[in-house]
């Protein structure tokens, strides 16, 4: 029993520092904005409200719209930086030439700051002198004017517009590497020897990848899963410079707030139109159905996931 | 008797320092303080204080700004100490200083982007209007005041308490202006344009008689939109800001008259940010509209083998003369200062709007000079002699008007950005796009 | 060949930062783009390095990811081998607290933050710009799972021989999960390496500030002059690519010569 006792303390030490600090720096804050949030907050604490902002979101067009765009968002990107980013890492894995170049070439985005980033994308879609009409232009087809363009892929109004099409494809970009390097961490603790077993027993390339592979890769999936989607839901760099910033009137989501997804929306209504308050409500939302989204996800995907 | 040889004496530094006009500090203020309720109001002595200011220039301008504060700290006890925090046009600065008023640990002055953003700190009580130190024993004359160009006054003006009050002051004015490429328009045969209909009939000639692009510019509402308004005789908003008034037959025209460019004539491109400038520092295009300060930007992207002079002037003109939109940005000085904070603040201002100093500033960053008068200095008429493209802006300065003084501004403009885009786009009329932005801000400037 | 087909795209925007960081002025935004400069002009980098404090930048992006790195896998590791490996009552519950916490968008705790760091006296210090990155949910997280795969019978081992947890820890679990620590420490280094708008809110002057807030201020100073900014931005990745060539063979080679099972 004593050594139960010592052990509890033991450990309770071994989490102070890093609780002291997350609760500090993570946990008080989101308490602050709560506390924020039930009240009309402009520049200065205004009067209580209760509900009332959370109220408001409900009827607030735009930010039913930023929820919607989150998800056409997230759909868009994750599956397939995850897919890819496992297809390159499975592809890195092997003994191949240039491995090491390789590996550096797909993780180099996401090592960039964004700013460079932004610009140079932002150089790439650029209607008049961009690389992406400059390709357009030597297939002979019609040029367009990518991140201006809030018409929609599949219809007029239907989300993505090009602008926020454009923006995932970046994000993908972006992101790609970080999914492949984990995946390569991953798979490089997955033993020779099981590997090895299950080819004496026959398994090879598909089948040895869907039966033996991914399911000893699955504590790796599903955490990158849980951290991609988390993200995406509340990413806001890239879409936010991309999106036109503060360049033409307001915080950005241009054209026609068609890259307006809910970080966005939080951060306009935060520290652009400064209803610290309402924005605040509209973070807090927005983290409460990332939680419901993670229970889910839990659900579905932690009996799935293989703990070798 | 004291307290009016300290003023003389005071009067005698500046003078000698040749930094502050005498009159402003010896001669009796107009509108007496609550200080200076007996008798003819006058000066106390500087006080010797430190005072932070937040600012948003960096780079070159940044380092100018810092030589000309560091001339007034050599020349007074009061210390200036500024600190860049981040650019104005990109949101940083007003973040950190909502932070740090969160905190309860503003600065003691910081500059602000435009009345809007002013009138959303009056409102929150954090800032100290400055009517009172302009009217009181350190002010300015009646002349002197005078002397401050109008509209730059009027963009640091609330209405309070039924009254006209100053609550900030002016420091980096710039306004939209035509940039035009004069080797395009000689090839085309076209002279600039005066008007908003010259204008049009310029574009179309341009691109009838050349291959480059007529126009390339950002529809942002600034730059083309409500000038375009103003010069009709429309407003933004409502006199007592609770309507919106863009939405009318003036706004309508004005809109109207893009989406003629852009879709009947296709004599205009739209870009985003600054990304015109480029493309115009190469010859490609004849005509763009932007800030007044961007001939630099344009000349460091000029091919050295292939440079031209950047032809600038006035907005076109409509029934109401040419009117333009007043960019910069105004200081503030915040309510939590300590009074001889405040006090020095307001001196180290004043000191700015000097004749000496809003010349050097002007000609230092490419903003306008604060006073009218300053165009008649030496060092002006010099610079104007060499480069008369300083004129324009100051040409432009009195149809200049600012954000309308509404803290609920920065919610409207993004609406009305979005009905600039959708008819652009051809996606609604210009009458539905402005009537439904119309809507939205009539819904947020009466709340919710 | 699918890779390599690949690593052009990926790469593509690299070449294009590069070798615009060597043009001129008319060959930086020419169309149709150019891939090679007419002209090669490495003046624009030592042109950009002169335009602003990067050196002093640099130094204090070294000095802040290092910080972080070191802070942060000191604490998650503590945290995450608790976690992982010692009987301590609901730590079920205060797993899914942390998970919760990463939900809050930063762009909204920065005003309680900024608060914090004003009350504690950290404003403008290196402090401000370490502690509050001193400790991630994501390293805890990466850090337990690492700690989960190891075997049961290595602790039993120790715990015969007499060691405590700390011990066992230091010498026996961090050796051998070096492969995640190489990685949390890239990606905490990065992560800290790119930060801007924390930085910029609890800075208050040049002294303090790190690479992206100058590259930032740089880009707004020359916006039109693309082959200076992409000089500049091009000087702002190296030592994260360097440090990437440095750790990647920890990580790739590491668990696969320990032999760990998976």
């Amino acid at each position: 029993m004593r050594g139960r006792w010592r052990e509890a303390i033991e450990g309770y030490l071994f989490l102070a520092p890093a609780l002291l600090i997350i609760g500090a720096f993570h946990v008080w804050p989101a308490i602050y904005v709560l506390y924020m949030s039930l009240f009309r907050w402009e520049i200065a604490q205004g009067p209580f409200l209760g509900l009332r902002n959370y109220q408001h979101l409900l009827e607030d067009g735009d930010f039913l719209r930023s929820v919607g765009l989150t998800v056409v968002y997230v759909v868009g990107t994750v599956p397939l930086e995850m897919a890819i980013g496992l297809g390159v890492a499975l592809l890195l894995h092997q003994r191949l030439r240039l491995r090491g170049m390789f590996r550096l070439l797909y993780f180099l985005p996401y090592v960039t700051s964004q700013v460079a980033v932004a610009l140079v994308w932002d150089w790439v879609f650029n209607p008049t002198y961009g690389l992406a009409n400059g390709i357009l232009v030597g297939l002979g087809a019609p040029t367009r004017t990518w991140l201006l363009q809030p018409d929609g892929l599949f219809g007029r109004d239907l989300p993505p517009s090009l602008a926020l099409a454009s923006i995932m494809f970046v994000t993908i970009w972006y992101y790609l590497g970080f999914h492949a390097v984990v995946f390569l961490s991953g798979l490089t603790s997955i033993s020779d020897e099981i590997l090895d077993a299950a080819r004496i027993d026959g398994a090879a390339g598909l089948r040895l990848f869907r039966h033996i592979t991914f399911p000893l890769l699955s504590p790796t999936t599903y955490f990158l899963l849980l951290i991609a989607t988390i993200g995406a839901m509340t990413s806001f760099n890239l879409i936010y410079v991309m999106g036109g910033g503060s360049t033409l009137a307001g915080c950005g989501g241009n054209p026609l707030g068609t890259t307006e997804v809910a970080a966005l929306f939080v951060f306009d209504r935060f520290w652009c139109q400064t209803e610290l308050g309402y924005a605040s409500a509209a973070a807090f939302a927005l983290g409460f159905v990332v939680i419901v989204f993670t229970a889910a996800n839990n659900r579905i995907f932690a009996r799935r996931v293989f703990y070798g | 008797m004291r307290l009016r040889t300290l003023s003389v004496v005071l009067a005698l530094v500046f003078s000698a320092c040749g930094a502050a006009t005498p009159a402003a500090t010896s001669a009796p203020s107009s509108a007496p303080s609550a200080a200076a309720s007996s008798g003819p109001a006058t000066a106390a002595p500087e006080p010797a204080v430190t005072i932070t200011f937040w600012h948003g220039q960096s780079g070159v301008l940044g380092d100018r700004l810092k030589a000309l504060i560091d001339k007034f700290n050599a020349s007074h006890k009061i210390q200036v100490q500024a600190t860049f925090q981040g650019s104005y046009t990109n949101n940083e600065l007003q973040t950190k200083l909502i932070s740090a008023v969160q905190a309860g640990s503003p600065p003691d002055m910081a500059q602000l982007t435009g009345l809007a953003d002013v009138a959303n700190f009056y409102k929150a009580k954090a800032i100290a209007p400055l009517q009172p130190f302009v009217d009181g024993p350190d002010g300015l004359t009646k002349d002197q005041l005078a002397d401050i160009v109008p509209s730059f006054l009027d963009d640091n003006s609330l209405t309070i308490n039924g009254k006209k009050t100053i609550v900030s002051w002016p420091m980096s004015k710039s306004e939209s202006v035509l940039y035009y490429n004069p080797d395009i328009l000689k090839a085309a045969g076209v002279s600039v344009p005066k008007t908003w209909d010259e204008f049009r009939t310029a574009l179309q000639t341009v691109k009838a008689k050349t291959s480059f692009t007529p126009l390339e510019w950002t529809p942002s509402i600034y730059d083309f939109f409500l000038p375009y308004l103003f010069s009709e005789g429309g407003t933004a908003l409502s006199s007592d800001l609770t309507k919106a008034t863009f939405n009318s037959a003036e706004g309508v025209k004005a809109l109207q008259y893009e989406v003629d460019l852009v879709n009947t004539d296709k004599t205009a491109v739209v870009t985003k940010g600054y990304d015109w400038q480029n493309p115009f520092a190469q010859g490609k295009i004849a005509f763009a509209v932007s800030t007044s300060v961007s001939v630099p930007y344009i000349e460091q992207a000029m091919p050295k083998d292939h440079t031209f002079k950047v032809g600038m002037a006035p907005l076109p003109a409509g029934p109401k003369g040419s009117k333009t939109n007043l960019y910069g940005n105004n200081i503030v000085v915040f309510a939590k200062a300590p009074p001889d904070h405040q006090r020095a603040a307001w001196i180290f201002l004043k000191w700015l709007t000097d004749t000496d100093q809003t010349v050097a500033w002007s000609l230092a960053s490419g903003y306008m000079p604060l006073r009218v008068s300053a165009k008649n200095s030496a060092a002006f008429k010099d610079a104007a002699a060499k480069d008369p493209r300083l004129l324009i802006p100051l040409a432009g300065a009195p149809g200049a008007v600012g954000n309308p003084a509404s803290p609920d501004w920065p919610k409207i403009q993004g609406p009305l950005g979005d009905a600039v885009t959708a008819a652009l786009l051809g996606r609604s009329s210009a009458k539905d796009a402005l009537d439904t932005a119309a809507k939205k801000a009539d819904s947020i400037l009466s709340g919710y | 060949m699918l890779l390599a087909a690949g690593g052009v795209v990926m790469v593509f925007p690299f070449i294009w930062m590069l070798s615009t960081s060597l043009k001129d002025e008319a060959g930086a935004t020419a169309f149709p783009p150019t891939l090679l400069p007419s002209e090669w002009l490495f003046s624009n980098y030592a042109d950009a390095w002169t335009a602003a404090p990067f050196g002093r930048y640099f130094l204090n992006s070294a000095v802040m990811a290092l910080g972080q790195v070191v802070l942060s896998l000191a604490t998650c590791s503590l945290a995450a081998y608790a976690l992982a490996r010692m009987r301590v009552p609901g730590r079920g519950p205060l797993f899914a607290v942390l998970l919760a916490t990463l939900v809050i968008p930063p762009e909204v705790s920065l005003i309680p933050n900024y608060i914090s760091m004003q009350r504690l006296g950290w404003y403008n210090t290196y402090l401000a710009l370490i502690v509050p990155f001193g400790a991630s949910v994501f390293n805890v997280f990466l850090l337990r799972q690492a700690f989960l795969q190891l075997p049961q019978d290595l602790y039993e081992a120790a715990v015969l021989e007499g060691a405590t947890h700390l011990r066992f820890l230091w010498s026996v679990a961090l050796p051998l999960i070096r492969p995640t620590l190489a990685i949390l420490a890239l990606l905490t280094a990065v992560r800290a390496w790119n930060d801007f708008q924390w930085p910029l809110i609890v800075t208050n002057t040049a002294d303090l500030r790190p690479i992206q807030v100058g590259l930032t201020v740089f880009k707004s100073d020359v916006s039109t002059n693309f082959q200076l900014m992409m000089a500049a931005s091009v000087l702002a990745v190296a030592p994260v690519v360097v440090l990437f060539l440095l750790t990647q063979r920890q990580f790739i080679q590491g668990i696969a010569r320990t032999g760990i099972r998976g």
